[in-house]
């Protein structure tokens, strides 16, 4: 059973189709990449995955539970984690804190336990702290774990995504253009570091990313979309021979 | 001149919070008995106001919900202490526990449906709330005393307290104004903090994250009402008379300016902002009795431009300015997972190998450094083995 399976999903806004009965499926530990020119529909189907928009038909299965009937702020604690394209930080907290959030949905402390601060709270908030430093020192972040997020390096906040995400113990990650704005040493760390949390968290990896070397070196399967429609899906190797992507990425050759 | 280097939770960083805040206590403590009972009684007010001021800065400031109608929850706190003092035999903590239940649950009620507006838009609904107090208050005359609203007793010092009355009143508030700053700290300091200023700032992120909107902002609601309420309690009992004309949509007005000059999404704020709405009309109007309140326009305008994080961002920009605060190394480090009780819900803290090594206290943030016990252990290995 494939970790992540998208079947026949659309989606429309008024008309217009940003998606088209596109269906794939990710295996648990894989990297699919998936790719394709701006406004082929990659951040509307991460937004459906996360339950920010509601497809017009078609389902999403994670795990093998339908997608469909959970809402939105309960997909973290299913498995699921992601990272925004334009950053989707907390600006007045630091990095840490923004990790925490991360951390909210394994969080037992309500606002009743908190307002008297019963010692269950404190030995949580202790517990939830050290891990989420140990995952800024992870991702080389530790120096700036105490600084507000507004103000720090994109590069640095696009870490700081990805440890947010981390924190939420997620079986599947949805990064949304992680080399996007960063410089060219950047990109190829970028690539290091996703096989690397790969490794180590054990995860399986949903990538939408410009950067073509970067795909197609990390991905372990691509999937295409042009205009809301899958137009290819195979190993990185062949997709890039394919010629209806090549026609979507150069345009028409007539 | 140069910057002093503080590390955060160090010897020298914690003694000075500690003097700073000793010196605060002492000072709060000898107030009354340094000034005259008029200016005592000032003070008292000021007290009251700094937990209304506070209980709208948990909810404006913290998860970002603008409410113009906290005049409300100020009013039915002061109607449940006034009518039970009236009707009711009752003694003197039991009408501070039921104004803040009864506004608790009003604010929880009202936060429901404000869920579905934001901004300028909750802001007017609030607004209706401020409006319809005053009238409201008029028309169930039976209950309330209609225009001419309940008088009560404030309470007398007893004789063992060798305390005049303006002293014991203003000791009164002191010690709920106290209990109420420090709920309020306990909560926005933590997990259940965090999620509240997500929410405010960027609420489809914290959604990703697993925050529900709807828990941060009606739980605030409500306890923000409530907190509201416990001040409207002891506004009655310092004032000892409870009428329509003091709940007005300005009062509500008054709180949020109070929330705005004391700084948004602080705790502190909340002191130095009721000092300000208590104490600037007075002034202002005594420069020119027929100017006073374009007077205090103008300097809420000035204060605006000069510090627009208000009391609390100009004393951290001060802070900026004289020290360094470092954080301390061996926090950058990783100390790996602790092995707590909430491990049950933590299994990477279950798969940690036990070293049975103790981490450093004093060395810690402060916040948690009280946390530190001996028994406790922490993990060095890998964070997630399994």
């Amino acid at each position: 059973m494939p970790l992540l399976r998208v079947s026949d999903l659309t989606v429309s806004f008024d008309g217009v189709v940003a998606l088209e009965q596109a269906s794939f499926d990710v295996e648990e530990g894989q990297v699919c990449g998936l790719i394709g020119p701006n406004g082929a529909g990659k951040t509307t189907l991460f937004n459906c995955i996360s339950r920010i928009y509601q497809p017009t038909s078609g389902a999403i299965e994670f795990d093998g539970k339908s997608v469909l009937s959970v809402p939105s702020h309960r997909i973290s604690a299913l498995g699921v984690a992601r990272t925004f394209q334009n950053l989707g930080l907390f600006d007045s907290q630091t990095v840490l804190q923004n990790v925490l959030v991360g951390a909210h949905h394994r969080m037992r402390a309500n606002f009743l336990t908190s307002v008297l601060r019963l010692p269950g709270v404190r030995r949580e908030e202790r517990a939830l702290r050290d891990e989420g430093m140990a995952l800024l020192v992870d991702l080389g972040l530790e120096s700036h774990a105490h600084q507000p997020v507004g103000g720090l390096p994109f590069g640095t906040l696009k870490r700081v995504e990805i440890a947010r995400a981390l924190a939420s113990r997620p079986r599947l990650m949805m990064m949304d253009e992680p080399a996007s704005g960063l410089t060219h040493a950047e990109v190829d760390d970028v690539g290091e570091l996703l096989l690397r949390i790969r490794a180590s968290f054990g995860l399986t990896l949903l990538l939408v990313e410009h950067h073509m070397s970067l795909v197609m070196g990390v991905s372990d399967k691509a999937v295409v979309l042009d205009f809301g429609r899958k137009i290819a899906e195979g190993p990185p190797s062949a997709v890039q021979q394919d010629p209806a992507v090549i026609e979507a990425y150069l345009g028409s050759s007539v | 001149m140069k910057k002093l280097t503080l590390t955060r939770g160090g010897t020298a960083h914690r003694t000075i919070m500690l003097v700073t805040v000793l010196v605060l206590v002492a000072v709060a403590l000898y107030l009354p008995h340094y000034y005259a009972p008029y200016r005592v009684f000032q003070f008292t007010e000021v007290l009251v106001f700094a937990i209304a001021v506070l209980s709208l800065n948990l909810l404006t400031g913290y998860t970002g919900q603008i409410s113009l109608g906290h005049s409300f929850f100020f009013a039915i706190g002061a109607y449940t202490t006034a009518v039970m003092f009236r009707d009711l035999d009752v003694a003197f903590v039991i009408p501070f526990v039921v104004a803040f239940v009864v506004a608790f649950v009003v604010g929880f009620l009202i936060g429901i449906p404000a869920l579905r507006l934001s901004g300028v838009y909750l802001a007017l609904v609030t607004i209706a709330l401020a409006v319809i107090t005053p009238p409201l208050l008029t028309r169930f005359e039976g209950l309330t005393g209609g225009s001419q609203g309940i008088n009560i007793d404030t309470p007398t010092a007893p004789a063992w307290s060798g305390l005049a009355d303006d002293q014991w009143l203003y000791y009164i508030c002191l010690v709920v104004a106290a209990v109420v700053f420090l709920l309020a700290r306990n909560l926005v300091r933590g997990g259940v903090g965090l999620s509240m200023t997500a929410v405010r700032d960027n609420e489809l992120a914290a959604r990703t994250m697993g925050v529900n909107p709807a828990v941060p902002k009606t739980r605030t609601f409500a306890y923000s009402a409530g907190f509201a309420g416990v001040a409207g309690a002891l506004y009655t009992l310092v004032v000892g008379l409870v009428a329509p004309g003091s709940f007005t949509i300005i009062l509500a007005i008054n709180l949020l300016v109070g929330t705005v000059v004391g700084g948004m999404a602080t705790i502190a704020g909340a002191v130095f902002g009721a000092a300000f709405i208590g104490f600037v009309p007075v002034y202002t109007s005594g420069i020119n009795p027929a100017l006073g309140g374009v007077i205090y326009g103008a300097v809420v305008i000035l204060i605006m431009f000069v510090m627009p994080g208000g009391v609390m961002g100009l004393a951290r920009r001060i802070r900026g300015w004289l020290v360094t605060l470092e954080e301390p190394a061996d926090r950058r480090r990783a100390s790996g997972t602790g092995q707590t009780e909430t491990a049950g819900s933590l299994p990477a803290a279950r798969a940690g190998a036990v070293d049975g090594g103790t981490e450093q206290s004093g060395t810690t943030d402060p916040g948690t450094a009280q946390d530190d016990r001996p028994g406790e252990q922490t993990t060095t290995g890998d964070r997630r083995e399994n």
